[in-house]
């Protein structure tokens, strides 16, 4: 098992005090390496949330999160930064690409938190995964003088940089028109398929979510399994 | 890719928003290393000023009292140069102008050699250093009066030393003017101003000084002092001591003697197997009833002299035959001898002493002649003894047809010879106990003086071996580093600018909180984060710091000429030397860069605290909830309060400024403690019920930057409390300086002359010498010092007192009036400093000043001098005195100055009291009637507001240099104000699109910020008052301070203006296109 939520529950406290609130509610999730997965839900629902603590980017209040068997709770600072960097990919809707770095180094940036820094084998892979999301051609670019679509491919070439055995994506196509969200998905199915990731993406566009081969939509602070054809 | 590459790409990329990163750092490398160069600038000058005092000089034989051959130059060889030094004065021909403490140098072309600089135009004739041409106004061709005393081998002070007018007026043509290249500045003292020299040619001033061939210095290039004491011992002769071997006449013997008179057996040594002799003028011989006047009376070794009875007894004496029968003394008969003893400050003691008549020396005694009389000054030369002018009041009357046919005929014959060990007990003094050795006939001459010339040293003689050049480089290590004494005066406005930086810095990485985000989900460590972004502000910083060392030569240079300018008052008229050293440029770039990198730290340290999703949401820092509010709310109003607490009791402890400035300090700390919580309460109050207005809006808009907010009224509060309450310190010019206790002592006149007084002007007769008027002089009263001259140890020099300028003043003088503030442990007074120490040290007192700064030392400390014969002995610095004009000098007690020095002779230093409303007319007078003698009186509050200038502008720098940090820190200001705006343009988007007014939103705004500023003033002055407490209470005539409220008001202005200007350029052209980007 890949992934797996146990009665997670994540609470936010209000800027001003007040009662906190609780967006996950002791929520039971698992996810297998090589299997996609879409979680749904509306704004403010917690898919994000939920997103933030798979990755290690949050933690939770309540429950256990474990990643390959591991409880990602349980790490120091340091574990979590080297499970982040190791273990996890992350595509956000927004790019996040640094403006000062070309395309390559921002695929690199990843590397530079490895022991040692980037390992020199690190560009040719760095290259590999341009050629394979289309852009080796443009390597030398600046982040500036790319298409939006081309940006969030570069952002999967980032995040697939540390071969991670798991791609959260946190709404890839909400900044793309119809035509670059398709081919985004395409390339995040196919990085699913040909490498053994594990996906889960976030996402409020149905026919993204229908691609994945499970759904599951936030209601109430809990998961709940969507059936392919809804 | 690398971490480094990272850092450099994002800090080319980012360089705009980053820029103030860089011109903060610009800012604080400016100053750090601008002030570190103003030191190394000073250190520069204070050096150039040494070698142009020295030019090619290494080492120096100095005469002291004393003046040697000037052949002994030529024999020394290697371009040495004779040269005679002496005190004086210079007017211009018509009055107009005039120096009073002038040196005058008698020099001749190979002084000019010796020149720093290429000297050829130097020639013949007068010429004047630029010092002295600007006091006098003088130029080429123009016609000066030097007056110079001429000088005695015989100390003045002594008895017998005559009293006619030793001041020789020099009328002189100027032949030009010489720069400091020329020699100009040559002088035996590091002072950074010269002294006013009028050069002589050596030749003339030796002529109308009757010292023909005489010379008291001789500088010589090449050579270490100890090189020219081995060079000058073996050539030194007797002559250079001021001795000379006479052949007595028809061969009896020869005799030694000095020009000084009377000399010490030490002097001279028991070299040959001579017989002692001492001379005096005794004021009369009586017995039976008759008298005769003024008569010589030699003492001698009865047993060795060869005609007198060798059995002579302490308490007989051997009469002429003249003087036997003048008096009708017969053998076994008493006589009684009156004689003056010397007292202090030339008081001479009338004193009596019988003997019994033991034989009669008969007239044809081949040994009783007038070689006996050494050359007394006023008598020697003199026809008639009528003509008699031997230094005390004489009564000519009492001489008889018979006295004077004596002297016609045996001139200074001995009437009378008593034992040597009986004369020395009456008339030896500091001076000596002798005034010829007398060898028989057939003594060899040569033999003799070799002898003597063996024994005989040119420290011995009072002269004294000088390390010029080596002494005049150990004086450029000045008491005070200017560089640490700028950095300390330019410490708020570096401290603003490094506030500045870190906020800058932070607004950046603000910006860009989504990159940290990104880079902590990608497996950055926080810490590593922190170091990239740190490491980029450093890069930037670095660049600042390129251009703030490029720009620290101009604030070097802007210092320097305010140096020569506005603030000269704190080192007097100097150009300076511009010195960069790129060692010192890059100390204060790499202090800056770490001040920068520190403030960047401190600024950024809770950027990267929270999750990185938070950052990666972009949601601007600040607005997440804080922990531990209210235990932290706790600590803020108990520290608060502490200080509070603290500056009451420490006002209330009324310990005088220094408390009050640190009761100041901590009413600050509190009100920018109460800062924190007001910000807090503000944070908090949305939801309680608050009623919302405008106003209310932008208050709790300040609260919302809580950070931002305390650091613009940190540094306004600081800067505002800084440049006012340093004022406190400010001494005003005559304010209490008439008390007994103040720095004046009580007195009304200082004076110091160029050339000594001898008389005691507090006396009918010193004031008839000078032919002061008594009517004006009623009522005044002086008190006389002693000068031993030395370096100036005050705060006017910047160079290292390396023996500072002797005072030798009676206690008596000062413990009577309870002059001055003086602090002696075991409350002892002025009369303690007559006691000598178990060790030998003499007490001295001294400026607390000048102990602290100048000399850099405390009470119990000793400093070494030399005497006249050249041994060390100590002053130990026994008390001090507070805030004085004596600042410079140390005084001791007369006595003991002139133990040390018995060549000594006169008064140079005059503290004067003067009954109410007359000071213009006593100083007119003393200046009017001791003109000869180069008197210069100055009112003494003057010369104690002279002192604090320097201390004012040391105060004026300070408050400068704080309140350009206040000007930097009202920037900060406005950047804050214009870095709000523009991150709530949105806001104000959607205020426009709501329907508020720009008036309305600006006054929104302005109510942010204003209240901000009057907080920050408010804090800053409220505890800045409490620090000049002292100040303003002590002022006279009422509340005072109005320039401090100016001031405040004038900051206050300053700070509302960049505010509002800020807030306009912000909020222009603010529309509902700024809600597109949320």
């Amino acid at each position: 098992m890949l992934l797996q939520f146990e009665k997670v529950t994540k609470r936010y406290n209000p800027v001003q005090g007040g009662e906190p609130v609780e967006v996950l509610r002791g929520v039971d999730w698992t996810l297998d390496a090589g299997e996609s997965a879409a979680i749904l839900g509306p704004s403010g629902s917690g898919k994000s949330t939920l997103l933030n603590l798979a990755g290690a980017l949050d933690r939770a209040d309540g429950g256990v999160v474990r990643v390959e068997g591991r409880d990602i709770g349980a790490l120091d600072d340091a574990g979590l930064a080297a499970h982040r960097s190791r273990t996890v990919g992350f595509v956000f809707q927004l790019h996040h690409l640094l403006p000062q770095c070309s395309v390559l180094e921002n695929v690199l940036v990843p590397t530079l938190a490895l022991p040692g820094g980037t390992p020199r084998e690190a560009v040719g892979r760095a290259e590999e995964l341009l050629a394979a999301v289309g852009l080796e051609h443009r390597r030398n670019h600046r982040p500036g003088e790319l298409s939006g679509g081309e940006r969030q491919r570069v952002a999967v070439a980032r995040a697939l940089i540390n071969g991670p055995r798991l791609l959260l994506a946190d709404e890839p196509t909400g900044a793309l028109d119809r035509e670059n969200a398709a081919r985004l998905v395409d390339l995040l199915l196919e990085l699913n398929a040909g490498r053994k990731l594990g996906l889960v993406v976030v996402t409020h566009a149905l026919e993204v979510a229908r691609r994945m081969q499970r759904v599951w939509r936030i209601e109430d602070g809990r998961l709940v399994a969507v059936e392919p054809a809804a | 890719m690398s971490f480094w590459r990272l850092i450099f790409c994002s800090a080319r990329f980012y360089w705009r928003s980053q820029l103030g990163v860089v011109l903060g750092t610009a800012v604080a490398t400016m100053v750090l290393a601008g002030s570190l160069l103003v030191g190394d600038s000073v250190k520069a000058t204070l050096r150039r000023q040494a070698l142009d005092r020295v030019g090619r000089v290494e080492s120096a034989l100095l005469g002291g009292e004393g003046f040697f051959r000037e052949a002994l130059a030529e024999e020394v060889g290697g371009g040495s140069a004779p040269v005679l030094l002496l005190r004086g004065s210079a007017a211009r021909v018509d009055g107009a102008a005039r120096v009073n403490q002038a040196q005058v140098l008698g020099v001749d072309p190979r002084f000019w050699n010796l020149a720093p600089g290429p000297s050829g135009a130097v020639g013949a004739g007068v010429w004047l250093n630029e010092q002295a041409a600007a006091q006098l106004h003088a130029r080429k061709g123009d016609t000066v009066v030097v007056r110079v005393e001429k000088p005695a081998l015989f100390s003045r002070d002594a008895p017998l030393s005559g009293e006619e007018s030793q001041v020789v007026a020099l009328r002189l043509e100027v032949a030009g003017v010489v720069g400091d290249a020329q020699f100009g500045r040559f002088g035996l003292q590091a002072a950074q101003v010269p002294p006013s020299t009028v050069f002589v040619p050596l030749g003339l001033l030796q002529e109308r000084l009757q010292m023909k061939g005489r010379a008291n210095v001789l500088l010589a290039p090449g050579m270490s002092s100890d090189q020219l004491s081995r060079v000058v011992s073996p050539l030194w002769q007797l002559a250079d001591a001021g001795f000379e071997l006479r052949a007595l006449p028809a061969g009896r013997g020869t005799e030694l003697r000095s020009s000084r008179v009377f000399f010490h057996p030490v002097d001279a040594g028991r070299a040959g197997r001579g017989t002692d002799a001492l001379t005096y003028l005794v004021n009369e011989i009586a017995a039976g009833g008759k008298t005769v006047p003024y008569s010589i009376v030699s003492a001698t070794d009865a047993a060795s002299s060869g005609f007198l009875p060798a059995e002579l007894a302490d308490d007989e004496i051997a009469i002429n035959q003249w003087l036997a029968e003048d008096l009708g003394a017969a053998l076994g008969d008493w006589v009684t001898l009156k004689y003056f003893a010397m007292g202090e400050r030339r008081e001479l003691e009338e004193r009596t002493r019988r003997f019994r008549v033991f034989a009669v020396v008969p007239m044809d005694e081949p040994q009783l002649d007038g070689t006996w009389m050494p050359d007394f000054p006023g008598l020697s030369d003199k026809k008639s003894c009528r003509d008699w002018k031997p230094g005390f009041a004489m009564d000519t009357t009492r001489f008889r047809d018979k006295d004077e046919q004596y002297w016609a005929q045996h001139r200074g014959t001995p009437k009378a010879f008593v034992n040597i060990m009986v004369g020395q007990e009456m008339w030896a003094n500091r001076w000596g106990s002798l005034t010829s050795v007398r060898y028989p006939g057939g003594t060899d001459a040569s033999a003799l003086e070799a002898e003597l010339r063996s024994v005989l040293r040119p420290e011995s003689a009072g002269a004294r071996f000088l390390a010029m050049r080596e002494q005049a480089l150990a004086a450029t290590r000045a008491p005070v580093d200017f560089g640490e004494l700028f950095v300390s005066f330019s410490f708020f406005l570096i401290v603003a600018a490094a506030v500045l930086t870190g906020m800058l810095f932070v607004f950046s990485v603000e910006q860009r909180r989504s990159e940290a985000g990104l880079l902590l989900a990608l497996g950055w460590l926080p810490a590593r984060v922190r170091r990239l972004f740190l490491a980029e502000g450093l890069v930037l910083a670095a660049a600042g710091v390129v251009a703030g060392a490029a720009a620290a030569v101009g604030f070097t240079r802007g210092v320097l000429h305010a140096l020569e300018t506005v603030w000269s008052g704190a080192v007097g008229s100097v150009s300076f030397v511009l010195e960069v050293r790129p060692g010192t440029l890059a100390a204060g770039g790499m202090g800056a860069l770490m001040l920068a990198g520190l403030a960047m730290m401190l600024a950024a340290r809770r950027q990267f605290s929270v999750s990185p999703s938070v950052l990666l949401s972009g949601a601007p820092a600040g607005v997440v909830a804080r922990g531990g509010g209210t235990g932290r709310g706790r600590w803020i109003w108990i520290a608060g309060w502490s200080c509070v607490v603290g500056a009451g009791l420490l006002a209330a402890a009324d310990a005088g400024p220094g408390a009050f400035f640190g009761a100041g300090g901590l009413l600050l700390c509190a009100g920018l403690a109460g800062c924190v919580w007001w910000l807090r309460r503000t944070e908090g109050e949305a939801g309680a019920g608050v009623a919302l207005t405008i106003g209310r809006l932008g208050v709790r808009n300040a609260a919302r930057r809580s950070g931002r907010s305390l650091a613009t009224v940190s540094v306004l509060a600081s800067g505002i409390f800084i440049v006012v309450a340093v004022d406190s310190f400010r001494q005003r010019p005559g304010e209490g300086a008439a008390g007994r206790d103040s720095g004046t002592g009580g007195f009304a006149l200082v004076g110091e002359s160029a050339l000594a007084v001898y008389e005691d002007l507090n006396t009918a007769k010193g004031r008839e010498a000078f032919a002061l008027s008594e009517e004006v002089l009623k009522g005044v009263g002086f008190v006389p010092m002693r000068v031993r001259d030395g370096d100036d140890a005050s705060c006017l020099n910047l160079n290292r007192a390396l023996e500072p300028r002797l005072l030798g003043v009676r206690p008596s003088d000062l413990a009577g009036r309870g002059a001055f503030r003086l602090s002696w442990p075991g409350n002892k007074d002025w009369l303690a400093l007559d006691e000598v120490g178990t060790d030998g040290a003499v007490p001295g007192v001294v400026d607390e000043a000048t102990l602290q700064w100048a000399l850099q030392k405390k009470i119990g400390d000793v400093i070494e001098y030399r005497d006249e014969g050249g041994k060390p002995f100590m002053v130990r610095v026994a008390a001090v005195l507070k805030g004085s004009m004596l600042q410079g000098s140390v005084l001791v007690a007369e006595k003991r100055l002139v133990e040390r020095y018995p060549s000594h002779g006169g008064y140079r230093f005059f503290l004067v009291d003067v009954p109410e409303g007359r000071l213009e007319a006593v100083a007119a007078e003393l200046s009017r009637a001791l003109q000869d003698r180069g008197l210069e009186v100055v009112p003494a509050w003057r010369r104690l507001a002279g002192f604090h200038a320097v201390e004012n502008t040391y105060l004026s720098i300070f408050q400068v240099l704080g309140a350009l940090g206040l000007v930097l820190g009202s920037a900060g200001l406005a950047v804050v104000v214009v870095r709000n705006m523009l991150e709530r343009r949105a806001e104000f988007a959607l205020l426009a699109a709501l329907g508020f007014r720009p008036g309305q939103m600006r006054w929104m705004a302005f109510a942010e910020y204003g209240r901000l500023i009057v907080m920050g003033v408010g804090i800053g002055a409220g505890s800045a008052v409490l620090a000049v407490w002292p100040a303003l209470r002590e002022r006279a005539g009422g509340f005072p301070g109005l320039e401090l409220w100016v001031l405040a008001g004038v900051l206050l202005a300053w700070s509302v203006f960049w505010a509002w200007v800020a807030i306009r350029l912000a909020l222009r052209g603010v529309g509902v296109g700024a809600l597109r980007g949320e």
